[in-house]
């Protein structure tokens, strides 16, 4: 039976959808698709400093999962670099665990904690928009 | 309205650092009694877990809005148990500018 895939939880979608190499004479062909948690599990572990474990807790993973999740990551950046590939990072199965809200007047983009409803910390507005 | 910036220096002009764990300093602002204060990231020596040492003195200075580029996930968990808003400006955006932004 097929295995359903679980929702893994991350905290902030990459604000851009990719990279190009640069510098190569023909055009890029081969193509290397990262999900949002593959994005996650690198980011926790090399940028944040994680270890395994706590970056499984906080993705509500196991640590096995965690550790598949994350070598495919790598694989797949060794690969893009090695091969000279576009990399896309694309949804997969993860949640965005905050929303982050914009303020358009103020130029920030902010969290809101419980139920409140949203409105700028700083202006005060209520003319905001979520920032996914 | 109590409010700790994540800065390279410790100056008003210094820009808002890309990252809350990694800062040199944190300028600390009181909207209600204008007071600014300085104090160094009390995590910047540490290499593992440095931005919830930082977190936590904060959250002893009764900060309600802390401002950066970016918190790391152990931070944004923290920071959101304690109740206190995660602001990101525009990249580049001085202390000053923040704290101008503040309606009077
Ligand atoms: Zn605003």
């Amino acid at each position: 039976m097929a295995r359903t895939k679980k929702q893994r939880s991350i905290q902030r979608a990459p604000n851009y959808s990719g990279f190009k190499p640069f510098g190569v004479q023909k055009p890029v062909e081969c193509e290397v698709k990262l999900s949002l948690e593959e994005y996650e599990s690198m980011k926790l572990c090399d940028y944040d400093m994680l270890n395994h474990e706590d970056a499984a807790n906080m993705m509500k993973v196991s640590r096995p999962t965690f550790t598949r999740i994350y070598q495919s990551a790598r694989q797949k950046l060794a690969k893009a670099l090695v091969e000279v590939s576009v990399i896309c990072i694309e949804g997969g199965h993860a949640t965005i665990d905050i929303i982050w809200y914009m303020c358009a007047h103020c130029r920030i983009s902010f969290d809101i904690s419980g139920n409140k409803t949203p409105l700028c910390p700083l202006c005060g507005s209520g003319n905001i928009t979520e920032n996914k | 309205m109590i409010i700790a910036a994540a800065l390279s220096e410790n100056n008003l002009n210094s820009p808002v650092d890309v990252h809350f764990s990694r800062c040199n300093w944190f300028g600390i602002y009181n909207s209600i009694t204008k007071n600014l204060d300085f104090i160094v990231n009390p995590g910047i020596s540490m290499d593992e877990d440095a931005g919830l040492k930082s977190a936590e003195i904060l959250v002893s200075h009764s900060v309600n809005v802390a401002v950066a580029g970016r918190f790391s996930a152990k931070v944004v968990e923290l920071f959101r148990k304690a109740n206190v808003q995660m602001v990101i400006p525009e990249t580049n955006t001085s202390f000053l500018e923040f704290i101008n932004l503040i309606k009077k």
